[in-house]
């Protein structure tokens, strides 16, 4: 049977991969320019802002004080917001809507208001201000989000699986780990890698929270005062090379659950 | 739905042990997320929401005197209408345009694509993780004056000059919205599309229905979760945005979020600032009341 | 064959378990393994009991980190500093006053300025000048005389120590134009949609001060004098092709081409496009004037560890780290002695010879309004007239 539109779905989807992957690609060359131009004319090929980057304690610090702030955020949140988002979606209980509007409530909120709020919590319940203060202000920030995926997921779970499980005998946790849970996994990674790229692009919460450190995120926009040059294009292709690696780990993953 | 209330139903109904050993599992799911959001933010956004109605007296001072004239002011300054309009138009604008420029790339993926499906997708993820704020900085080369838009424009003999409002312009931040946004409302609708079973598309095609009433009666229905959170994630997000406005918005790069922002830190009004980002959350609220209604929408 | 015992369900049951202990095993050593990829600083918190720990809050460079002579000292005497950097001084006073800085930073800076505000709000705490013997190397402007009283020495403390300072005018294309000799020629149809306004609304009202003609040293205008003043910057911001968000964005403006001027300007943008390839990227000051800025180094209050900020402070004001320091910052030293010191480029940049009229007549100190009577414009309304000038 021919099917004349595949051709033209298919030509779309390259034209958007290909829109979405424009800055990318510009971003990926200019790591390499000579100069500290960040736009054309491009002046040729240098590793030199790969090798600043990397003797650079400044740029090291913060991009580990980043993953430390976005693994651990990910991990806590997908643990916390799926058993909150299985809570909300199977048990049907008094108050449902309201803890339900009240998991959603802070994503709608300006971050700089998140920062601010947070910091008078932290001042008043005299915590010194560090990178766990930060990762407390990224977990209540990117949690509706994954929540909205987890819920979103769970609404058009089919339950029939669940109850075959348990009419095999086995109790609600057993069911939970070994029926819901994998069923589930392909949306939990979704949600994950978007609240890893949400937590590590996080730049206001993080001013307010933070002590004497800094988060890359930080780093590169407290440059643009002074002047941004590629370093910021080096470590975004040295992460980009680092996340394909971690995604092509998971995807396997993900390949293994679909089967 | 059903399974599920009917299934919790018949628990309830089982014995009373069974309720309270519900009960329990109900507070420990949920109790931790509560726990931390409660304790960590909900105290001082009460705080703050009690300030919204005081007045400021100097910077980071407040007098405790109850007013609404913060309230009054957030909604009726022409100067905040004028920002609130641009900045909700432009957002909404962005995700009508993620959702449907989504769309098509998402069906295709889900429906047409195998085995390259995953690196489909896997794509579309990787273009996530590469800093936002160096993303938005490729742009000035794109779109620039001397850019690769206007350079190749140019070239071809389409223009003789080059195209000036592509960069520094609202059409500017809406681009990068719409790039930076445009992965998550495909990831979101590839989710919610992959519900549909493919033979009850077959069976539509089989009984005669053209491509447009597949998509408007069976297609969209059955894939609205998916649109509505990609919709609210990405209006939400761009409304509130602070940095592409400012980056790339030439003269018009003021946004609510720089209101906010000026409010709190600029001018150390926190009650005013309170205020307009209540005012905010409860306009989000009410789009999202709105978009819930939508997932009832069955079809043209 | 139940549905757990299936083949598939225990194989992905049995791959998810592997991976999660994985997971869990690289979350659970990550902070360890990841710290010794670093330098083990980052996240560092205070509790450490590092004596000898710096923790700066302000803008990037302050920290002097680049300076060769820093750098020896620093190693010499096992002091390690912390950064976190701010994107305006507004930063510097809303993380302050919500009580985000109390006991955790013991360093940063405050603009001439904005010192009679910040001692208000109880930011600063007085310094001890004993501890800085260096300070003595700095211009008696610096230190004594009129100016030094109204921005630092004032109350019966010194509230903050001097070390650089600059001049805000225009920057502009010297390969594409001829420097403009007044502000208003940017407000011509050659100029339309080819300059930027820069994002800084105190050197921009300082600066419009001059160009309609109200300029006074104490920065007291009255409601229609500011009216008058941004009213200027609107004119200008139609003719112009976007407000340029930061000085660091400047740079790359030039670079590529898409403005050829840009005010309110700073001379470190020159070094910054030539970085970048732009070597005719040019600061000019017309003959409206300038706005001149002055940072000076403040030690918070709550500060611990001060002996170490006393002794870095105290290094700082050394010549031959006023020399570097003017190098790497691209901005004026305060110390006379350290001019000789500095290489020929750096040398130029600054008329030194002509310090005392700069900063006393042509281009005195940009200053907020501090104390304003009533009938003229506090520093809120100043914010708030540019918040909406930019809307």
């Amino acid at each position: 049977m021919s099917r004349p539109r595949v051709s033209g779905l298919f030509v779309y989807t390259i034209l958007v991969f290909a829109f979405l992957f424009a800055p990318i690609a510009l971003v990926v060359l200019f790591s390499f320019n000579k100069t500290a131009a960040l736009t054309f004319p491009f002046h040729g090929f240098s590793l030199r802002w790969y090798r600043a980057v990397l003797n650079s304690p400044l740029y090291r610090d913060a991009i580990v004080a980043s993953l430390r702030v976005a693994v651990i955020t990910v991990v806590v949140v997908v643990v916390v917001g799926t058993l909150a988002g299985i809570g909300v979606t199977r048990y049907d209980f008094r108050g449902r809507g309201i803890v339900r509007l009240f998991l959603l409530f802070p994503g709608a909120l300006p971050g700089l208001f998140v920062g601010i709020a947070l910091l008078s919590f932290f001042v008043q319940t005299k915590v010194t201000l560090s990178l766990w203060t930060v990762t407390v202000g990224h977990f209540v920030y990117v949690l509706p989000y994954f929540f909205l995926v987890v819920t979103s997921r769970l609404q058009r779970f089919d339950y029939v699986l669940e109850e075959a499980a348990r009419d095999l005998g086995a109790g609600p946790w057993a069911t939970l780990r070994r029926v819901t849970l994998p069923l589930i996994a392909p949306s939990l990674i979704a949600g994950a890698l978007v609240v890893f790229s949400l937590s590590w692009d996080e730049v206001f919460i993080t001013f307010f929270t933070i002590g004497a450190q800094n988060t890359l995120p930080l780093v590169i926009y407290s440059t643009v005062k002074q002047s941004v040059d590629p370093s910021v294009n080096a470590i975004s292709t040295l992460l980009l090379a680092g996340s394909l690696v971690f995604v092509l780990s998971v995807r396997r993953l993900v390949v293994d659950l679909q089967q | 739905m059903t399974a599920a209330a009917a299934a919790s139903g018949q628990l309830g109904s089982i014995n009373l042990g069974a309720r309270r050993r519900r009960r329990i599992a109900v507070v420990l799911l949920v109790g931790p997320a509560l726990l931390v959001v409660g304790g960590a933010l909900l105290v001082p956004a009460l705080n703050l929401l009690v300030q919204s109605f005081m007045e400021s007296s100097g910077y980071g001072q407040i007098t405790y005197h109850f007013t609404f004239s913060n309230y009054t002011a957030a909604l009726q300054d022409p100067v905040y209408r004028k920002v609130a309009w641009h900045s909700f138009g432009l957002g909404a604008l962005a995700a009508l345009i993620c959702v449907a420029a989504g769309y098509p790339a998402a069906y295709f993926i889900t429906f047409r694509l195998r085995r390259g499906r995953n690196l489909a997708l896997f794509l579309v993820v990787v273009s996530l993780f590469t800093s936002y704020l160096v993303r938005l900085y490729a742009w000035y080369t794109i779109l620039g004056g001397h850019g690769i838009v206007n350079t190749a424009l140019i070239r071809l003999g389409v223009v003789s000059h080059p195209l000036l409002f592509l960069l520094f312009s609202r059409t500017a931040v809406l681009i990068a919205f719409v790039n930076v946004f445009l992965p998550y409302s495909v990831l979101m609708l590839t989710s919610s599309m992959q519900n549909i079973r493919p033979d009850v598309l077959e069976n539509a095609r089989d009984l005669g229905a053209g491509p447009l009433r597949t998509f408007s009666r069976i297609v969209l229905p059955l894939s609205m979760t998916g649109a509505i959170g990609a919709f609210a994630y990405t209006f939400i997000l761009t409304s509130g945005d602070y940095i592409t406005p400012s980056l790339l918005g030439g003269t018009s790069s003021t946004s609510l979020a720089n209101i906010v922002s000026d409010e709190f830190v600029a001018l150390g009004n926190r009650p005013a600032g309170a205020a307009i980002s209540f005012v905010m959350l409860t306009v989000f609220f009410l789009v999202y009341l709105g978009l819930t209604r939508l997932d009832r929408f069955k079809g043209f | 064959m139940t549905y757990e015992s299936s083949p598939a369900m225990r194989f992905t049951r049995q791959q998810l378990l592997r991976r999660s202990l994985a997971g869990g095993a690289a979350i659970g050593l990550a902070p360890s393994f990841l710290d010794r990829l670093g330098t083990g600083t980052a996240g560092a918190a205070i509790s450490r009991a590092d004596a000898a720990a710096i923790n700066f809050f302000s803008w990037q460079g302050y920290d002097l980190l680049d300076e060769p002579a820093m750098k020896a000292w620093r190693k010499r005497n096992h002091v390690t500093v912390h950064s976190t950097y701010v994107n305006t001084h507004n930063d510097i006073t809303a993380k302050f006053t919500a009580g985000g800085g109390k006991g955790i930073y013991n360093l940063s800076t405050y603009e001439a300025g904005y010192g009679p505000f910040y001692v208000g709000l109880g930011i600063p705490a007085p310094i001890d000048l004993s501890r800085v013997p260096n300070f003595k190397n700095a211009h008696p402007l610096f230190r004594t005389g009129a100016i030094a009283k109204k921005w630092w020495n004032f109350k019966g403390h010194q509230w903050a120590l001097p070390f650089t300072w600059g001049i805000q005018a225009i920057n502009y294309a010297s390969d594409k134009i001829k420097p403009p000799a007044s502000y208003r020629d940017l407000l011509k149809p050659e100029f339309k949609g080819k300059f930027g306004v820069t994002d800084d609304p105190v050197a921009a009202i300082v600066i419009g001060a001059h160009a309609v003609g109200v300029f006074r040293a104490d920065s007291l205008y009255t409601p229609a004098q500011l009216k008058k003043i941004i009213a200027f910057w609107a004119a200008l911001k139609k003719n112009a092709r976007l407000i340029v968000p930061l000085y660091g964005n400047m740079a790359d403006l030039f670079a590529s081409g898409e403005i050829v001027a840009a005010t309110p300007g700073w001379a470190a943008v020159n070094s910054f496009a030539a970085a970048k390839g732009d070597k005719a990227v040019k600061h000019t000051v017309p003959k409206e004037g300038s706005a001149t800025f002055c940072d000076a180094f403040m030690i918070p209050n709550g500060a611990k560890n001060t002996d170490a900020v006393y002794a870095y402070i105290n290094q700082a004001f050394s010549l031959e780290a006023q020399a570097q320091e003017a190098e790497s910052l691209v901005q004026a030293a305060v110390c006379p002695k350290a001019v000789p010191l500095m290489n020929k480029a750096t040398r130029a940049l600054y008329p030194y010879g002509k310090l005392v009229e700069i900063l006393t007549k042509s281009a005195p100190l940009e200053v907020i309004p501090n104390n304003v009577p009533k009938g003229y414009a506090t520093f809120a309304d100043w914010n708030k007239a540019w918040e909406r000038f930019k809307a």
